[in-house]
């Protein structure tokens, strides 16, 4: 195994990581083997990241991104109307999920398991890791606080069992239990 | 010889510099400097290059490309403002000249309250010298070189972790290793926010055995109860005005030169006319749509609010009229750098030293509008009216956020936010110390909750880009682009901004 090849940047490193988790799942992802993949020593890698949790913080980040680069994407393509409000961004919101997770099984079982675990709180995420909470969390009115909890609570709940392929709803399953939902809890509030 | 820009791609068109070769005179010229100026300064310009180890590439390298690339130079009023920073740097590597013939010089560290060191030199006139070596060394070289050696190398294992990392800590020590800062006859410590400041002094003084220097030393615990707002604590002003006042009466002791009410009063009244300014270009770029400027460019003019210059307030006042002139012509031409209803966020503190952040947030389709560290002007004036000189500047200083405990900050920044709503917030760059790094963690969640405005942190290190790189950065800031556009598109049921 070649160790004397050259990093340029971190960016390397999270490029192998995603690959790693994509095809390995997040269980095997480690600095060895990133080090491995890379054809560099541990040491060289340590020289761009601190620790293996800063890799997966930057899959966090990275996983996100796109999730919300697609949302932008569809959103631009509603009318104003179609798309003001928290419950219809769920709806889109969902729908973008579900197609993520389609792509990047394992990738999203990381970010909606150990990573979300993990980083929830973190000052530079916590606002990401669960982008309804940044709604409604500023809201002062509480129905309106409990209505997007619920709906994300079952947003999340449907997801994780998609993910990990237990009792798992189709698109088309999943997405009009998510729009029967916003529709009941938000009631007249649309 | 005539220099012209092209403000849109910020290349510049220059005829016959290459022949010439004195990039060193075209430097001055650019930045303002007549030429008469320019003439009379060269050589000292030169020195200052050779002092920093600033070779001629670089100076080409900073004229043609750096700071082209990054501040809007096609604005007379950036450039008079580069040209008084250069100013002030010429000053600063003539003061061992100025000590060997018998000047007396006071140095302070970032941040301090500028009126008060100012007095001396309203007192002491030429006889005195003040200076801030470690803002000026790392704004100068980061700034107007984007250059990072002096931040390299060097053992500092004397300081503990947080010392050891700040770029400015680092930068403070290689230069007076390197001989770069002259001694001062007294160093004026406020170690009111970083408390590795007073023993980083001391490091110095050791490396630097020939120096008969003295040491002041003015700081106020971190040991108010959380919350409490400390410029009304009368307990705490009289501490804190006494304190200052003591340790003006040390300086005096040293350099001869007694300092009195009439002094500070008139240091004062030329630091307001500063910050009356700052605050009128605040205004204007807030309120304008499209937003005129990057805060690159105000950046420039607010960072020295902390910072006293030998060469005083003149040059930047002078700049700061200008960049308002040219700031209401932009705004009357409706010259945006965004689109007009471009998202407008504040920043805790614009990382002028890694000016690529305010850049790539615009090329993210965000505006940084203003400086919450900066734009705290008008708080700072409701003290006017006391009878005490101290006490005013204790009060200033105590209505100044980064100054107090984290309750009575977030409480000032949440005024701040009330007063000038934005689209979002951005903290961060504080990775080299843990103790700001922190607080402000915490802090930003309680105004979170009371200003229903998103606070966004950012990992960094305010002077220098080497750990945290743009390439790395880019993904997390084009993360909260997109967290703030969603939140555009979707936020009319919910928005009450």
């Amino acid at each position: 195994m070649g160790r004397n090849k050259v990093l340029y940047d971190k960016q390397q490193i999270i490029d192998i990581a995603v690959m790693i988790v994509e095809e390995e799942g997040i269980e095997v992802l480690s600095a060895r083997r990133i080090a491995s993949e890379l054809g560099v020593s541990s040491m060289t890698m340590y020289n761009y990241v601190s620790n293996i949790d800063e890799v997966k913080r930057e899959l966090m980040i990275r996983g996100y991104n796109e999730l919300f680069h697609n949302i932008i994407q569809k959103l631009a393509l509603k009318e104003k109307k179609d798309r003001s409000g928290v419950a219809a961004f769920i709806k889109i919101y969902a729908e973008q999920f579900y197609e993520y997770g389609e792509k990047h099984r394992n990738l999203m079982k990381f970010m909606l398991g150990e990573g979300y675990t993990k980083f929830y709180a973190d000052a530079e995420l916590r606002l990401f890791v669960n982008p309804l909470q940044s709604y409604y969390k500023y809201s002062k009115e509480r129905d309106y606080k409990l209505a997007c909890r619920i709906c994300e609570d079952m947003l999340y709940s449907e997801l994780k069992k998609y993910i990990n392929g237990i009792n798992p709803l189709s698109k088309e399953e999943f997405l009009y239990q998510v729009e029967f939902c916003v529709e009941r809890v938000f009631g007249c509030r649309q | 010889m005539e220099v012209m820009y092209n403000t849109k791609k910020f290349m510049w068109i220059r005829e016959g510099i290459c022949l010439m070769g004195d990039i060193y005179r075209q430097y001055l010229a650019a930045f303002e400097f007549s030429e008469e100026e320019a003439e009379e300064n060269l050589p000292f310009w030169k020195h200052v290059c050779d002092l920093l180890n600033v070779s001629e590439e670089d100076v080409r390298y900073s004229l043609e490309q750096w700071i082209p690339q990054y501040w809007d130079i096609s604005l007379q009023g950036v450039r008079k403002c580069i040209g008084a920073y250069i100013r002030e740097l010429i000053q600063f590597s003539r003061l061992a000249e100025f000590k060997e013939g018998g000047d007396r010089i006071i140095y302070c560290n970032l941040p301090v309250h500028p009126a008060a060191v100012y007095a001396n030199k309203v007192a002491g006139g030429d006889r005195i010298h003040i200076s801030q070596p470690d803002f000026l060394l790392i704004s100068v070289i980061r700034v107007l070189f984007g250059k990072t050696e002096l931040m390299q190398g060097k053992d500092f294992s004397c300081l503990n972790k947080n010392g050891q990392h700040c770029g400015k800590n680092r930068m403070r020590i290689n230069a007076q290793c390197e001989g770069i800062i002259a001694a001062p006859t007294v160093e004026w410590n406020w170690g009111m926010l970083c408390n590795e400041g007073p023993k980083t002094d001391e490091y110095m003084k050791c490396l630097n055995m020939e120096s008969e220097g003295h040491s002041v030393v003015t700081i106020m615990p971190h040991d108010v109860k959380m919350g409490v707002r400390e410029a009304l604590d009368d307990k705490r002003v009289a501490y804190l005005s006494e304190r200052i006042a003591f340790a003006q009466k040390e300086i005096s002791g040293y350099t001869g030169i007694v300092v009195n009410q009439q002094h500070i009063l008139k240091a004062e009244e030329l630091y307001q006319e500063y910050v009356s300014k700052l605050e009128e270009m605040t205004r204007l770029i807030y309120e304008a749509d499209p937003q005129p400027v990057s805060c690159n460019e105000f950046t420039l003019f607010s960072s020295i609010q902390h910072t006293p210059f030998d060469t005083g307030w003149t040059y930047f006042l002078e700049a700061i009229d200008v960049f308002l002139e040219e700031l209401r012509e932009r705004i009357r031409r409706k010259q945006g750098r965004l689109p007009a209803g471009a998202p407008k966020f504040a920043c805790f503190f614009t990382p002028y030293c890694i000016p690529w952040v305010g850049q790539v947030f615009e090329s993210q389709g965000i505006n940084i509008a203003y400086d919450m560290y900066f734009a705290t002007s008008s708080i700072q004036k409701q003290w006017e009216d006391d009878s005490d000189i101290y006490r005013i500047m204790a009060k200033q200083w105590l209505s100044h956020p980064s100054s107090v405990n984290s309750g009575d900050e977030a409480n000032m920044v949440i005024r701040i936010l009330n007063e000038k709503p934005v689209d979002g917030v951005l903290y961060g760059f504080f990775s080299f110390d843990c103790w700001i790094e922190g607080m402000h963690k915490t802090t930003i969640q309680i105004i979170e909750e009371s200003t229903e405005i998103p606070h966004y942190y950012l990992e960094g290190n305010f002077w220098n880009d080497a750990t945290f790189t743009k390439e790395d950065r880019l993904s997390r800031i084009q993360n909260i682009s997109y967290h703030t556009r969603i939140r555009q598109m979707v936020r009319a049921d919910y928005g009450k901004k």
